[in-house]
């Protein structure tokens, strides 16, 4: 039976067999694919009406998840042209909460490193500073970091209640325009 | 024969590393959404869509991959064209020097962090895909009566 094969043809299909799989010249192959993704997809709508949990929404601002999550928990959110007010007028403590080595390549106008990495020996270091009525106004590099919000937690079971946290941080600062400066 | 314990042992690994990958996705997909979306691939309104239905659709791939024997070259072309996509979104990613998790079997930054490892990982996921639809074809069935 193995003389009625044509070995050169083998070879050659060999070949082109590696580079393209002969089930993938094959329409019920890709059908069988539709078919998998679409009952994939279905178990998918199934189980998440049926969680016990309660359902996820199929649709979520995720690019808002940080702020959602900071107003739910009760802070303060504030945009920057907020926090630039409170800055000129020199009102509570703007608090970095990125890593340090960050924060010294450029940070918010009188703003103080207190890196969430490092929260407990940092804020043992500028506790005696954080003194008056003035909100304590986290941030870190964007509006999908969560830092800011953590260190909120952080600083809320510290005692502080007036935390504020702004979400959009560095990116949204700059975006408006403004300057960023060495760290203090 | 030696061949076919090869790949049949391969086609077990795959779908088992698809199932095992799938029940972190399944058990907390708030957590799995939250990791797609620090990939910053999809629009942020499609993550959860994309976190619900994804593991559903890797365990039925790889359901069908050990279970139904006919249709193991779709399996195995849906699991590759997924690995494909992981891979794209791995890389990019990993370019720009993000810190993120990578989602694969937990969807925390700490226990499974997203590294060349995982790309590799990937790869190799891809080529045991690659390798069931090689098997899949005339191509296997040529092969099998050139040894007749």
């Amino acid at each position: 039976m193995s003389a009625s094969v044509d070995h050169t043809s083998l070879q050659r299909n060999r070949l082109h067999g590696f580079l393209l799989p002969a089930a993938l010249t094959q329409p019920q192959v890709w059908r069988q694919a539709a078919g998998l993704l679409l009952l994939g997809t279905l178990l998918g709508v199934v189980v998440n009406a049926w969680r016990p949990t309660g359902a996820l929404p199929w649709r979520y601002p995720w690019d808002q998840h940080v702020a959602i999550q900071a107003r739910e928990a009760g802070f303060a959110v504030w945009e920057w042209d907020r926090v630039q007010t409170a800055v000129q007028q020199g009102a509570g403590w703007l608090l970095d909460a990125r890593p340090e080595e960050q924060y010294w390549e450029g940070a918010l106008p009188g703003a103080l490193s207190l890196s969430f990495a490092d929260r407990t020996t940092a804020f043992a270091a500028l506790q005696p500073m954080l003194i008056g009525e003035g909100p304590l106004i986290t941030y870190c590099s964007g509006p999908d970091c969560d830092e800011a919000l953590q260190l909120g937690y952080f600083l809320r079971e510290q005692g502080y209640t007036n935390v504020v946290v702004f979400v959009g941080g560095v990116e949204a600062w700059t975006a408006a325009g403004q300057l960023l400066e060495g760290g203090l | 024969m030696n061949r076919r314990i090869w790949v049949h042992t391969g086609r077990i690994l795959l779908a088992v590393a698809f199932w095992v990958a799938a029940v972190h996705k399944v058990l907390d997909p708030a957590a799995f959404a939250g990791a797609i979306h620090q990939y910053g691939i999809l629009p942020p309104t499609w993550v959860n869509a994309a976190a619900l239905t994804l593991p559903w659709i890797e365990i039925t791939a790889a359901g069908a991959l050990l279970m139904w024997p006919r249709g193991r070259p779709g399996a195995a072309l849906v699991l590759l064209g997924l690995l494909g996509v992981f891979v794209v979104a791995m890389i990019i990613n990993l370019w720009q020097g993000a810190e993120i998790p990578c989602g694969c079997f937990s969807s925390s930054l700490e226990a499974d962090p997203l590294t060349w490892r995982s790309v590799a990982r990937n790869l190799g996921y891809m080529v045991l895909a690659w390798w069931v639809l090689l098997d899949s074809g005339p191509f296997a069935w040529q092969q099998a009566r050139a040894k007749v």
